[in-house]
């Protein structure tokens, strides 16, 4: 449903996205992997439209006229709205009707209890669930999650990951960035392996503990984790 | 919208509306004590303590600029001091004698060498009494004809002729706010006006801050996939700046004519727009920028020109020069 050929994205001369070429189907749950800097954030903000290359071509074949949804790195919400305030204010603006997918994705992510909080007065956790669920409120068929799992502590992450993957299986598209070995392991089937603007290649999830092995990955603890889970 | 919300209940939003009466009641109490300063004063004195007199007095009421204390002692010391300008005394049977219409050197009138305007009040009195002679005449003349209608009947019967004013008294209020007074009120305008615009323009640069932050969080990034998400919320902060000059203008507007001041709607309405404009300007440098220390640098380095230059143009140090119309306030001036 979205294809990038040959994209070339600079910032004031500065090369960022230096000929890439990727092709998103509709149910692929792909994951961006790469040291920081590589250009992560600034491909995902592509697939989603947010920016246009300066060379090459971007074609988007969605579904539906709905917009997707983009959950940025930063949690951007408004600090001194309360987590109501916040649901209110994106279901006017996304025009959803659709009160039970809100009702149940409130009570997926456990949001509900903490209704009439404040955002500055949430932990992290709870903070990066709402940041999640204002993106999906209008239920997308394509779903762009930047970290969205940073800082998160385990029970959230589980209600995250829980909620992403019941979408998913639904067929809802996901592109996510993460360094998260636990996310990867449990939400992404595609690895998109990002260095220096450049797609330095892609893989299914299988085949990640021989590409560990290549990226000398092994010895890193998350890996471990990693392969103690797998 | 949530965003009116959210920045109307932050802290430092309310200090600053909190804040804004008390900007308004500084530069309004700027503005009156320099709108004192050009207040003349004269005294009436009847020595005599005469009700009818009380009541033309009372329809004289305090013609600007003057201010008016009635006494019942003469005292030549205040004039002589300065404290007046002038002073008028009453003779004795001031009824009787304006109802005959013997009104020759009903008044003395006492002035200093340094008095100029006081002439003025004369005229004002003059007119006023020139109104109740008349009215008297009128009833007078008419008892004469018709003995079943009282004298008293016949002269508040005459107060319909009297709407609107003599015109003699018209030509007076026209002479008294000829070009010269106006001058004065530009004068007196000027400085609260760029008072007011400068804590605007400064309020406004606080409230881009909000933008910035909608920028930072990547909050625009998320509202861009929505259709016309980030033109609601740049459509909602402009509402909000719009809702809170006007509230601020017509604040002005409402105290001014509470303490009987006359700030000019005109001139009200001119800073209105200059104000809006500035909104736009502020807007338009913050998307081009995006840099909020270059942001802040460029419009607080507008603001202190601005006003810099204002002040140059008001006192007439400079000619007002073309590049000067870049800059918002020299349009007040
Ligand atoms: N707005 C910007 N202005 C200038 N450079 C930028 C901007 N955004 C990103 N970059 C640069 O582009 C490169 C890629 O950034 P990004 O996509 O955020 O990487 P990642 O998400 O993989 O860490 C970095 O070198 C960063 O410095
Ligand atoms: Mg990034």
């Amino acid at each position: 449903m979205l294809q990038l050929n040959n994209i070339i994205y600079k910032n004031k001369n500065k090369m960022i996205l230096n000929g890439i070429s990727a092709e998103v189907k509709q149910g692929d749950s792909i994951c961006l992997f790469g040291p920081n800097g590589a250009g992560k954030s600034t491909l995902l903000k592509m697939l989603a439209g947010l920016i246009e290359p300066d060379q090459g071509v971007y074609k988007q074949d969605k579904l539906t006229s709905k917009p997707v949804g983009y959950i940025p790195q930063q949690l951007a919400l408004f600090p001194n709205m309360t987590v109501k305030d916040h649901l209110s204010f994106y279901k006017k603006m996304t025009k959803q009707k659709d009160r039970e997918f809100i009702e149940a994705m409130s009570n997926a992510l456990s949001l509900n209890e903490i209704k009439k909080k404040k955002v500055e007065e949430l932990s992290g956790g709870m903070a990066r669930k709402l940041n999640l669920a204002v993106g999906l409120i209008h239920e997308p068929d394509i779903i762009f999650l930047d970290e969205a799992f940073v800082g998160v502590d385990l029970a959230a992450k589980h209600d995250m990951l829980q909620w992403l993957r019941l979408l998913n299986e639904d067929g809802v598209t996901i592109v996510l960035i993460t360094h998260d070995w636990h996310v990867i392991h449990h939400l992404a089937k595609t690895l998109w392996v990002l260095e220096d603007g450049r797609m330095v290649d892609q893989f299914s999830i299988e085949n990640l503990p021989q590409k560990a092995e290549e990226y000398k990955l092994v010895d890193s603890p998350l890996n471990k984790m990693f392969a103690v889970q797998n | 919208m949530i965003l009116w919300k959210s920045i109307l209940t932050k802290k430092t939003t309310l200090l600053l509306l909190i804040l804004m009466p008390i900007i308004l009641l500084i530069s309004i109490s700027l503005f009156q004590q320099t709108a004192d300063d050009f207040r003349v004063s004269v005294q009436v004195v009847d020595p005599y303590e005469q009700s009818e007199f009380n009541e033309l007095m009372e329809r004289v009421d305090e013609p600007e600029p003057f201010s008016v204390q009635v006494n019942n002692e003469l005292d030549l010391q205040s004039l002589a001091r300065g404290d007046v300008e002038a002073i008028f005394v009453v003779e004795n049977n001031f009824e009787k004698k304006v109802q005959n219409g013997n009104i020759d050197e009903l008044f003395t009138w006492y002035r200093y060498d340094h008095s100029i305007v006081d002439g003025l009040f004369k005229e004002y009195i003059a007119a006023t009494l020139m109104e109740t002679v008349v009215r008297h005449e009128a009833a007078r003349y008419v008892t004469d004809e018709l003995e079943q209608v009282s004298r008293q009947e016949v002269f508040d019967f005459g107060l319909r002729y009297f709407e609107p004013d003599p015109l003699f008294q018209m030509n007076f209020q026209s002479y008294g706010h000829g070009s010269q007074v106006d001058e004065r009120h530009e004068v007196k305008h000027g400085p609260i006006l760029l008072f007011i615009w400068a804590y605007i323009w400064l309020l406004i640069i606080y409230f881009t801050s909000f933008i910035d932050q909608y920028r930072e969080t990547q909050l625009l990034n998320r509202l861009s996939v929505y259709t016309f998400g980030k033109v609601k919320l740049y459509r909602s902060w402009l509402t909000l700046m719009l809702v809170l000059i006007s509230v601020l203008l017509s604040g002005v507007g409402l105290i001014s004519s509470q303490m009987n001041i006359q700030l000019e709607t005109n001139a009200l309405m001119s800073l209105f727009f200059l104000c809006i404009i500035s909104v736009l300007l502020l807007l338009i440098f913050n998307l081009l920028l995006k840099n909020r220390k270059t942001f802040l640098a460029l419009t607080i380095m507008y603001w202190i020109v601005s006003i810099v230059m204002f002040m140059l143009v008001d006192w007439q140090i400079v000619d007002e020069a073309w590049w000067g119309y870049f800059l918002i306030p020299v349009w007040l001036s």
